[in-house]
């Protein structure tokens, strides 16, 4: 005999009592782990449509306002496109794409119009627009990592995205309206400064100043302006936590003869969400850790007031507070253990089941939850417990002996 | 010995203060049997719970063998508890989840006793009792009769030096209550102190001596049957 030997007797007496109290503790864990599931994967997707407002970070030459960048995209301020490597070995965390580029005014077909030198591959990550082109505009993850069930695509997929990875040296990309204007269509040739290019393709409507330009190779452009190695901007594709965490004091410290600028309106939307879901996901864990909570502490209150009897005969046969104390909480610990590792389960079920049909995310269980279900079970059955034991130890075996 | 000296244990009851032993004195012997007698609501069952430590006195002692027992760590009078008195009920309170061999084991287990000699104990106990085919049966499968084998077995799982019994016969039919006496007597030869509380004439004259309680006061102490 032993005492682990009483509890497990004493909880299996009542079969149908035991696995009330264990569906209660079950449905509190499993709402926990298919809430947090969820909400954790919903953080994750709304963080990879986040991402794809586009660039949240504007590297310029010192004297260049974003103003100035936004207007027309030109000013004879330039800094070396080494930074870009620079960036790269830094070593600074939350950098996901930089995209280079380097603007001129170039007579195309006859007409003022702006070219701007790009690295195709880099340029079609920071434009997520582009990818409403369909299957030539594919676009690979951020930062983000994507939902469960979904292949990220892989930056090098040069299957997908031939036309931007292929972009040949003499080739350019049209803006929709000044492919309209000028009568020009993929496959065509337009000349720009007297230098023959061919149209690769027709980029879809963005509603900004790009629709109105010519896209380029960067080293063309730079061979063209007579600026070789040089840029006039860098987009960058920052994960807003890390921008949050220092990520522009380091490109600040990084690049000294630069300016570092923030959308804010990118940023400050990717952090409200954010900040929204962790605040949603939080009061939904506080409202099923007091739900589960109060019914653990009833299912011991009514354990404890029947047991009330039993405690009495421990007593008088001479067992102490400490040993009445270890019996009840021991049984709150197995209920807990119990509680926890099928309340993951289901949860986890739940949550596969759930999450697709209620929140359009596919979800897979997270392994290390099932640490925290048992955890949070376990912390939960022993301090709702915590009052129904103590009233236990404070029992009169007087009483309890002489009223049943 | 046990020397219960002006002992004292009141009950509030709302703003009223009752006196359940009101100053209660006597000595009992080493392998004495004393019988407590009087009516309901006199205080009997009271002076026996304080006597087995399970119930504080308001004022007075419970001294044993020289050592004031209240005066004690809760664990130090736990352990008294385990070790020197056996309590027998006259509603038995047996564990109903347990068998009756594990019933009788729970104070093995208490005192601390290696867990592999617990069930050698106990079935020993239950074969000497009569009960060596009831081991694996729960109290409820059990008659009335063998119920209170159980509890005595119990009782004397950790050889106690004093048994205290509150109305042992109380739900006996009255076969079993002479077994159940004269099993009380054997121990009592065999050199246990034995308190019983009764307030059967017939059972109360069993003792080699009968205190009389009434109004949580001692009012007749005599050798053999009290006077009435």
């Amino acid at each position: 005999m032993n005492v682990i030997k009483v509890v497990l007797k004493e909880l299996t007496e009542r079969k149908n009592q035991l696995l009330t109290s264990l569906l209660a503790i079950v449905m509190g864990i499993a709402v926990i782990v298919a809430i947090r599931s969820i909400t954790y994967y919903s953080e994750k997707a709304i963080a990879l449509e986040m991402d794809a407002l586009g660039a949240n970070v504007l590297i310029l030459p010192k004297g260049v306002t974003v103003d100035d960048y936004y207007r027309a995209d030109l000013t004879d301020e330039t800094m070396p496109e080494s930074y870009v490597d620079d960036i790269l070995t830094s070593g600074l965390k939350g950098v996901d794409n930089m995209s280079p580029k380097l603007s001129m005014t170039a007579q195309v077909s006859g007409k003022e119009t702006i070219v701007t030198g790009i690295r195709p591959k880099q340029e079609f990550l920071a434009k997520p627009v582009w990818e409403m082109a369909g299957n030539i505009f594919e676009r690979p993850v951020g930062c983000a990592a994507p939902a469960a069930g979904t292949t990220p695509k892989a930056p090098d997929a040069v299957d997908k995205r031939t036309p931007i990875d292929v972009l040949p040296e003499n080739g350019v990309l049209l803006g929709n309206d000044l492919a309209a204007r000028l009568g020009l269509a993929e496959g065509t040739t337009l000349a720009v400064n007297s230098e023959l290019f061919q149209v690769a393709g027709v980029l879809p409507p963005s509603g900004t100043v790009d629709d109105g330009r010519v896209f380029a190779h960067l080293g063309a452009v730079q061979r063209m302006s007579g600026r070789p190695g040089r840029i006039n901007a860098i987009e960058v594709m920052g994960c807003c936590q890390s921008i949050s965490e220092g990520l522009i004091a380091g490109l600040n410290r990084r690049l000294p003869d630069a300016k570092v600028v923030t959308i804010n309106q990118v940023v400050s939307a990717q952090q409200r969400t954010n900040k929204m879901m962790r605040n949603f996901s939080l009061v939904f864990l506080v409202i099923i850790l007091m739900v589960g909570g109060a019914s653990i502490a009833n299912y011991m209150f009514a354990n404890v007031y029947e047991r009330r009897r039993e405690v009495g005969i421990l007593v008088a046969l001479g067992a102490g507070r400490g040993l009445i104390q270890k019996i009840f909480l021991l049984k709150a610990l197995i209920l807990g253990l119990v509680g926890g590792v099928f309340g993951y389960l289901g949860g986890g079920a739940l949550a596969v089941i759930l999450g697709p049909r209620l929140a359009g995310i596919s979800v897979s269980p997270r392994a290390d939850w099932f640490i925290y279900s048992v955890l949070i079970s376990v912390g939960l059955s022993l301090a709702a417990a915590a009052v129904p034991v103590y009233r236990a130890t404070k029992l009169d075996p007087f009483v309890t002996l002489q009223e049943v | 010995m046990i020397q219960v000296e002006n002992l004292t244990r009141g009950f509030a009851h709302g703003r009223e203060m009752i006196r359940a032993l009101d100053g209660v004195t006597f000595v009992v012997e080493k392998g004495e049997y004393v019988t407590v007698t009087g009516p309901s609501g006199s205080g009997k069952s009271t002076l026996l719970m304080s006597m087995g430590g399970l119930l504080h006195p308001t004022s007075g002692r419970v001294v044993f063998d020289g050592v004031d027992i209240y005066r004690q760590s809760p664990k130090a009078l736990a352990l008294f508890r385990t070790k020197t008195i056996g309590f027998v009920f006259q509603q038995f309170h047996l564990v109903p989840y347990l068998t009756a061999w594990e019933n009788v084991a729970l104070p093995l287990m208490l005192n601390g006793n290696n867990r592999g000699k617990h069930k050698p104990i106990a079935v020993g106990l239950l074969e000497r009792l009569g009960l060596g085919s009831r081991l694996d049966h729960k109290p409820s499968e059990l008659s009335v009769g063998q119920q209170q084998r159980v509890a005595m077995a119990r009782t004397l799982a950790n050889n106690p030096s004093v048994i205290l019994a509150d109305e042992p016969t109380g739900s006996l039919d009255p076969g079993l209550a002479n077994d159940l006496v004269g099993l009380l007597k054997d121990l009592n030869s065999e050199g246990k102190t034995i308190v019983l509380v009764t307030h059967s004439r017939e059972l109360a004259a069993t003792g080699d001596r009968c205190l009389a309680l009434l109004d949580g006061k001692v009012v007749q102490s005599a050798e053999g049957a009290l006077v009435h």
